[in-house]
């Protein structure tokens, strides 16, 4: 699906089926470096079990337009802006990595638009190190390798993958190389100035916390 | 936790152990299909929500290690193994191209893919132009508005003239297409295409990848690195995919979508799949890639000491002499070594060549490259038999070229095989000469 939103040509995918804002809605907010293609089986599994599947990509990322935001509160309100042009009332949100802090904020500036929301390896802070900004800046690429090494187990080293054919690591690269350059810098910049995680967290009404722990395929246990 | 280096991906990449029986060498699951879990389980596999297997065509675990290992060895997002190397520049080009569209292709290419190019694609609307692979502007000029791709080789088959291929991706990417290279000569161990701003890598397996002359075999790997969303000349990944749900390739699977359609596509409705038997070959000959190159290479040098300068060879061509046009640039793509395709004539002509391959007796005279085995052939007589003088010399061929796809002997016994049958080939055309001969 494409859309503009604040003047910016988006793209917003929906697992390979029809959209229909009125049903229950699942949003995935991808992580820095990241865009829709990072949950393209998840996406499509929740899609063809009822559930609306929305998965935009944020400007500068993926197939949307325009330069990266550049902090987690402006991502945060381009978001709900996202949930209001599309006519969704409330979504269940599902964050990965940035993303988590995205809906952290989200859910603590517009709770009434967020339903539900699950968090995948993130936290109330994600510091970055600083030779990884640097790194992103001066050399994008290497930044980019670094976060596939650091962020793939044995397996993914081996380019092991339930997907055949499929190097999951490579894929992974290509797809943060796809990126409007400067969009990781930016992205792991935002993500290492965010300070309001925990006063976002406690202002959540929490109902109930699963807490979900598995050590990736392959690491020694 | 580093990179795993090229040897070391050549030994394990796409292979975790086998879990049920901790199998260490690749298990070889002869099988056309797999048991469904559930109906859950057979509509989430048929939808691409998981992975795993449904049916052989589309893909097998044996071959899915080999795919994965190329696609690590050849920096690519994925790669799709084919029956053979014919047939994976077969479903790419059905991937890529329609009734009229345009490729340009490298005029030296392997006999058969010329064939392909210039007369069976043609008969379904596809045009190709030829062009001389070193000379990148000849390329540009041949780019028509309706092309969709420029095919070549890094050394070309069997004139040897080298791609500038970084020079040549330039010019593609400005053209918004593909560069597409047939890497069979080279292998990712001597230069991996892709990260020279190649777009898709095709191999004949059959050669030195496999290595052993055993198993026929191709691939396709997915570089991963071309925007084609960047214009409206590739419908088949821009456009919902009669094969796929409707589904738009490039936005639903991005760096994959090439690779998403030949598998739904070329390998779904055509079907040159490879045997998982012949998969478990290609994989042992990967194992030892890197320690056969290294001799491959090393055996050459030996072979080109010998031959250049001897009285009765009247021309050696080969990357690495300084002589070769295109020394400069495969010194600069290929460092580590050159390939082990060594073009010679012999003195005499075309009746002293054929004397000299009914002469070696270690050396095996036979139409394929890239074996274990050293192997000698006369193009002229042989694979280009069917092509025209003039056609043959486009390809960069003359009547008294011999080739050699130098093997893993001992250095000595080749070079002695080779001096005798000098010799025989010596004495045989000089008899003849006399008006002796038999
Ligand atoms: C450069 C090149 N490409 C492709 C092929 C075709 O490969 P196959 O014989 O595996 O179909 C060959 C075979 O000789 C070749 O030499």
């Amino acid at each position: 699906m494409r859309l503009t939103l604040n003047n910016t040509e988006i793209f917003a995918s929906t697992g390979g089926r029809d959209f229909d804002p009125s049903g229950p809605v699942v949003l995935f907010v991808h992580g820095s470096g990241q865009s829709h293609l990072g949950f393209m089986l998840q996406h499509r599994f929740f899609a063809n079990r009822g559930f609306q599947c929305i998965t935009p990509d944020m400007p500068g990322h993926g197939l949307s337009k325009g330069e990266a935001l550049t902090t987690i509160e402006a991502m945060a309100d381009w978001y709900a802006h996202f949930i209001q042009a599309l006519g969704i009332t409330q979504a269940t949100l599902v964050g990965h990595s940035m993303g988590g802090l995205i809906e952290l904020e989200l859910a603590s500036r517009y709770p009434d638009l967020v339903a539900k929301a699950a968090f995948i390896s993130t936290a109330l802070a994600i510091p970055v190190n600083d030779a990884l900004i640097d790194l992103a800046a001066t050399k994008e690429g290497a930044a980019i390798g670094a976060m596939m090494d650091w962020g793939h187990g044995s397996a993914g080293h081996i380019h092991d993958h339930t997907m055949p054919g499929t190097s999951h690591m490579l894929y992974g690269s290509r797809l943060m190389a796809g990126n409007a350059p400067g969009t990781l810098h930016k992205d792991l910049v935002a993500c290492n100035a965010y300070a309001n995680g925990p006063a976002a967290a406690q202002s959540i009404y929490l109902r109930h916390l699963d807490c979900g722990l598995r050590p990736r395929p392959n690491d020694a246990p | 936790m580093a990179d795993y280096k090229f040897d070391t991906l050549s030994l394990h990449a796409g292979q975790s152990p086998d879990a049920r029986f901790g199998s260490r060498a690749v298990p070889i699951h002869q099988t056309t299909s797999y048991v469904f879990d559930s109906t859950e389980h057979a509509a989430a596999l048929f939808n691409m929500e998981v992975g795993g297997h449904i049916y052989s065509r589309l893909t097998n675990p044996t071959v899915a290690v080999l795919e994965q290992r190329l696609a690590a060895l050849d920096g690519g997002v994925a790669a799709i193994a084919t029956a053979s190397g014919m047939s994976a520049l077969f479903v790419t080009v059905l991937a890529l191209c329609s009734a009229g569209d345009h490729i340009v292709s490298s005029s030296q290419m392997y006999g058969a893919n010329i064939n392909l190019f210039e007369h069976t694609l043609k008969r379904y609307g596809i045009e190709t132009s030829f062009v001389a692979p070193n000379d990148p502007q000849a390329i540009a000029g041949a780019i028509r508005p309706n092309t969709k791709m420029v095919f070549g080789e890094v050394i070309g088959n069997p004139g040897m003239d080298i791609m500038d291929v970084p020079a040549v991706a330039k010019i593609t990417q400005a053209a918004g297409i593909p560069l597409i290279i047939d890497a069979t000569f080279n292998t990712p161990w001597m230069v991996k295409p892709i990260e020279l701003g190649a777009n898709v890598v095709i191999h004949s397996l059959t050669k030195w990848m496999g290595g052993h002359g055993i198993a026929l075999g191709g691939a396709v790997i997915d570089g991963g690195n071309f925007n084609w969303g960047q214009n409206d000349k590739f419908p088949m990944l821009t456009t919902p995919h009669f094969g796929y749900q409707g589904a738009v390739l490039w936005e639903e699977f991005g760096p994959a979508a090439l690779s998403v359609r030949i598998r739904t596509e070329g390998m779904m409705n055509v079907g040159p799949c490879m045997s998982p038997q012949n998969a478990f070959y290609i994989l042992q000959g990967l194992e030892t890639l890197g320690l056969r190159m290294e001799k491959h290479m090393s055996n050459t040098a030996a072979l080109l000491e010998f031959l250049v300068g001897h009285e009765q060879i009247s021309w050696v061509k080969h990357p690495s002499l300084p002589d070769h046009p295109g020394h400069d640039t495969a010194m600069r793509l290929m460092p580590k070594g050159q390939g082990s395709i060594i073009a010679c004539g012999i003195k005499g002509g075309r009746d002293a060549g054929r004397a000299f391959i009914e002469s070696v007796q270690l050396a095996s005279h036979l139409a394929n490259v890239g074996d274990a085995k050293t192997l000698v052939i006369h193009p002229g007589s042989t694979t280009h038999s069917h092509l025209t003088s003039e056609a043959m010399a486009s390809a960069g061929l003359t009547d008294d070229l011999i080739r050699i796809s130098v093997g893993l002997e001992d250095q000595k016994d080749i070079i002695d095989d080779f001096k005798q049958a000098l010799r025989t080939a010596g004495k045989l055309t000089a008899a003849k000469a006399k008006g002796t001969g038999a």
